[in-house]
């Protein structure tokens, strides 16, 4: 084992933006540690630190040398490597040469195809110390960021100016430069308490030298000051934060080296202002974070600052009098967007766009409504729905050009909601509008109204066709209208709603609202949506055979294969159950490419045959009966009981039986059997455990 | 020290940036959006001289007014812009020094560079920095240019943009804008509110919305004809008048969301032609700033 040192690379930056922070110091570590161990230089673990002005890793017990190894290259075979005479041949000669060694560093060695010529040589590891410098180049034009910038004479681009790097090798400097700027020792503290350079003699004392200097470079230790600081302002308060605004924390640690978090407050007449616009101010923009009683969860005029100094005596007038001009602002949007029925912003949408080829938002209304249409039908709506549904079509997105979504634009939906219900709407429809845009994030629930639903569901079909029929479907990972999650977000409306239809019979009819023949397209489309039915059953936990085997229909009624996939997986794991599915799907294989030739009772002869014979007709129309009520759970019920006439069976019973009209009748039989529950399950799919 | 007033403030930048060797110019006569538009800015910008610039540039932004009833708002205000190519290693802590030298103590008010990149769909200029904070309220734009009329920038640029009211409110603690004190015994709303009244009037509800298309249309012609008589100066004018009359244009909401695309297409294809132009006039005189380097 050679002997190692600490290793500490810091960058130092001009403030990074907090968003990128964490990927960044991620990527820094990976990369590094990456080249590290490509170099054969060993090291215990890491350690990481950042902050807005620094990247930082402390790589433990790095050591001095590569490690030795032994580097073997093939030659040519010994065949080719020397000539008749014993001489060394062109191919050995260009081998030696290439590789700068001569006849005596060469070995001859047995390999599977035949016998080939070797160099293998020790090869000594060079002194760490003096491969860092790469290591650490290498890694830094190996960071990638969304956004980069020039600023100085060499043109190298990062995502903030590189103002002083910390390369420390135990108490050594290792020389580096990049973008005029060279390694030393020297770092900086927070920029209002420690205004010199910090110089850091060894590794092992750089949190604490910062630390003195006013900066935690731990970030998980300034999420949990803010954390502390917070939640005790909070306590004293009989207030908490939302849930929704948790991330808060974490921002706020990237925007900060010495967090402290200052109690605020607004005036209370801004309560009347609806409370996701609240929030949008506080958080998007200031960074504060909402506070909402403990008891009633209503939002208080409270909130809290954090800031990147100790004393907040004189911070907090400032932050409360930013937020004041920006809830004056919110107030002024909405009171003007209020002015406005929310009807009468139809026509605006004639001006916006929704995509250059497929029109102006106002189309894609009259699209929306066309497609609720069809699909209110296919639901049977009642006429109050139906009604209701067309009234939110026509009002769904006409808070787009309202003062609030322009400056918010993810209240859209939400500002529709409150402005309907100004405009003397009832709750329904407000709460359709709102709801058309759920689920709006894989956590978020599905729409409440059935109105929500269908509108939900007509908008996102509306984009999905629209998109594919101008060509633009999703490739790859490109997705820029986020079609697969319109897809998914379409899959949980329809279970979480159990909306018995067909996709197929919605898909029909809707595509013609963009192609006459629309053959090809849905065929696409069907395709896109199955692959997502499998994705969305396979996250409810259901193994692929399962769904696999429930699947076929699923077009003409979604609700419906979900039920069967669960029938089915409720009976999974039962072993006798997996056992017999098995059974079933050896007969799927018996009858499979057999001319089936009816079927005779006569024919019957051996006791086994009769037994599964009789009992199958036993039960058929039960089963029959329950598949028509569509109660799965009876179905597999009563499939378990096939269990020991199917082992019967094929324990006494030879199918292909050389008697040819014997056989035949089998496999008739087996047919009759197989077919009678094909509507519900393919047991052709089922594959048996450790397959 | 004694707060500032508006007019001090003014003083203190202009000494400030004048003793570290920026060249003090004026505001430019034309209508600008902000001092980035002033070509001081814009023009020098571009190209391998080297410049250092400050000024105060009032900055017309017609949707902005709220006809003197918004204590945050207003359709005309002033920024001080400082421009340095290239730019210099320290510029943070020398922009830092310029607002504690305000009479602003950091150990009392928080001070923070927050992500805010910046771009000017007119101009075709793009450039990465910050938005600074005193206390959680924006108090100047901070940016390394990263390209101008489409053109990539070499060397950088750096621009410091300070909202003037946001720092008089802060250091005069007030929050109305109208309430800052201009000097000893008037304040900025006696100067300026009735100015902001009659200009949102009009930017709203008076003009001409026939006659700024034509203007719009007039000027883009104009500045097309300088080009072609290599006036490469005039012909950037009438870009800034063409993004004016846009301006107007978009306050009176007579322009639809497509129609707004293109307007700001047309300004920025001029934009971009200038700035060609105008790096090519400069490499014809020899690039004369460069001399003595």
């Amino acid at each position: 084992m050679h002997q190692a040192k600490d290793l500490l690379v810091e960058l130092g930056l001009e403030e990074l933006p907090h968003a990128i922070i964490p990927k960044a110091i991620c990527d820094f570590k990976d990369l590094f540690t990456g080249q590290l161990t490509e170099a054969r230089i060993g090291f215990s673990g890491v350690l990481e630190f950042s902050t807005p002005r620094r990247i930082v890793l402390l790589v433990e017990q790095v050591g001095t040398r590569q490690d030795d190894f032994t580097e073997e290259k093939k030659g040519p075979s010994l065949e080719k490597a020397y000539l008749p005479d014993g001489s060394p041949s062109k191919a050995l000669v260009g081998f030696l040469k290439g590789n700068g060694v001569s006849l005596n560093d060469i070995i001859e060695r047995e390999t599977k195809s035949g016998t080939y010529i070797f160099i293998v040589r020790e090869i000594r590891g060079e002194e760490t110390a003096g491969l860092l410098p790469v290591i650490l180049d290498r890694t830094l034009k190996s960071l990638r960021f969304i956004k980069t910038m020039r600023w100085e004479k060499s043109g190298f681009a990062f995502a903030r100016p590189i103002r002083w790097i910390v390369f420390l090798y135990g108490h050594d400097v290792i020389p580096y430069e990049i973008a005029g700027v060279r390694s030393g020792r020297r770092t900086r503290g927070h920029r209002t308490y420690h205004r010199d350079a910090v110089e850091i003699s060894s590794t092992a004392e750089y949190e604490s030298a910062l630390l003195e200097a006013g900066v935690i470079a731990r970030r998980e230790k300034r999420v949990e000051r803010i954390r502390k600081q917070v939640g005790s302002l909070c306590n004293a308060e009989k207030l908490k934060v939302p849930k929704a605004v948790e991330s808060l924390y974490e921002i706020n640690a990237d925007l900060t080296e010495l967090p402290r978090a200052v109690l605020c407050e607004f005036d209370e007449e801004f309560l009347e202002l609806p409370s996701e616009v609240l929030i949008s101010e506080m958080v998007e923009h200031q960074r504060c974070f909402p506070l909402e009683t403990e008891s009633v969860k209503e939002l208080s005029n409270r909130f809290v600052a954090v800031s990147n100094i100790r004393d907040n005596s004189r911070t907090r007038f400032g932050y409360e009098r930013v937020l004041r001009a920006r809830l004056d602002d919110g107030k002024f949007f909405y009171n003007e967007d209020k002015k406005h029925n929310l009807k009468d912003l139809l026509q605006r949408l004639k001006s916006v766009t929704f995509h250059e080829k497929l029109g102006s938002m106002y189309e894609k209304v009259e699209r929306i409504a066309k497609i609720s249409g069809i699909l209110g039908d296919l639901l049977s709506l009642d006429e109050g729905q139906t009604q209701n549904i067309r009234e939110v079509c026509y009002l769904c997105k006409n808070d787009l050009t309202t003062l609030m979504v322009e400056e918010f634009p993810h209240l859209q939906g939400i500002m529709g909601f409150y402005y309907a219900l100004s405009s003397g709407y009832s709750g329904i429809i407000a709460k359709g509008i709102r709801e058309h845009y759920a689920p709006r994030f894989a956590s978020d629930a599905p729409p409440e109204t059935i109105e929500g639903a269908v509108v939900g569901i007509a908008d996102r079909l509306d984009t999905i066709l629209g998109i594919f029929s101008i060509g633009l479907k999703p490739k790859g990972s490109k997705d820029p209208f986020a079609l697969r999650r319109k897809v998914l977000a379409i899959i949980r409306i329809i279970l979480h709603h159990k909306l018995h239809f067909s996709p197929d019979m919605l898909l029909r009819k809707s595509i013609v609202l963009f192609k006459d023949d629309g053959d090809e397209l849905r065929s696409e489309i069907e395709s896109f949506f199955t692959t997502r039915i499998r994705t969305i059953f396979t996250d409810m936990g259901f193994s692929y055979d399962e769904i696999d085997a429930s699947l076929s229909g699923s077009f003409e009624n979604l609700y419906e294969a979900y039920r069967r996939v669960s029938a089915l997986h409720e009976m999974r794991g039962d072993k006798n159950f997996d056992s017999l599915l098995i059974s079933f799907r050896r007969m799927c294989n018996i009858i499979r490419g057999q001319k089936v030739a009816g079927f005779s009772e006569e024919l019957l002869v051996q006791p086994a045959e009769l037994a599964l014979h009789r009992y199958y007709t036993g039960i058929r129309e039960d089963v029959k009966k329950s598949i028509a009520e569509r109660n799965y759970s009876e179905v597999y019920r009563t499939l378990s009981t096939f269990k020991p006439y199917v082992d019967g069976f094929f324990d006494t019973v030879l199918v292909m039986d050389n008697d040819k009209k014997l056989r035949n009748n089998r496999i008739g039989l087996l047919n009759e059997i197989v077919f009678l529950f094909s509507d519900i399950i393919d047991f052709s799919k089922i594959v048996q455990h450790g397959e | 020290m004694e707060n500032m007033t508006f007019q001090q403030l003014i003083f203190h930048l202009e000494t400030f940036w004048s003793k570290r060797g920026a060249l003090a110019v004026q505001p430019y006569d034309i209508e600008t959006g902000a001092g980035t538009f002033n070509p001081a800015t814009m023009l020098r910008s571009l190209g391998p001289e080297p410049w250092y610039v400050c000024y105060v540039e009032p900055s017309r932004r017609p949707a902005d007014g709220r006809y003197g009833e918004n204590p945050n708002r207003l359709q005309l205000f002033y920024q001080y812009q400082v421009l340095i190519k290239p730019s210099p290693e320290d510029v943070q802590d020398i922009y830092l020094e310029s607002i504690r030298t305000m009479g602003i103590d950091f150990i009392e008010h928080d001070v923070r560079f927050v992500h805010d990149d910046w771009e000017s769909p007119t101009l075709g200029a793009t450039g990465l920095g910050w938005e600074v904070w005193l206390d959680g309220m924006e108090v100047t734009q901070f940016t390394y240019f990263q390209q101008v009329g489409g053109i990539e920038l070499e060397p950088i640029s750096v621009e410091l943009t300070y909202g003037l009211e946001r720092l008089a409110m802060f250091i005069q603690k007030k929050d109305n804008v109208f309430n800052i004190m201009w000097n000893d015994s008037l304040t900025y709303g006696d100067v300026r509110k009735r100015e902001e009244f009659e200009f949102s009037t009009y930017n709203f509800e008076t003009a001409d919305i026939e006659k700024h298309i034509r203007l719009f249309n007039d000027y883009e012609q104009e500045s097309q004809f300088c080009l072609e008589k290599n006036l490469v100066l005039p012909a950037y004018d009438m870009v800034i008048k063409c993004s004016h009359a846009f301006n107007i244009l978009d306050a009176r909401g007579a322009l639809s969301v497509t129609e707004r695309t293109s307007y700001i297409g047309r300004v920025r294809n001029l934009a971009k032609a200038v700035a060609e132009a105008f790096v090519e006039s400069r490499k014809a005189q020899g690039f004369p700033l460069l001399k003595g380097r």
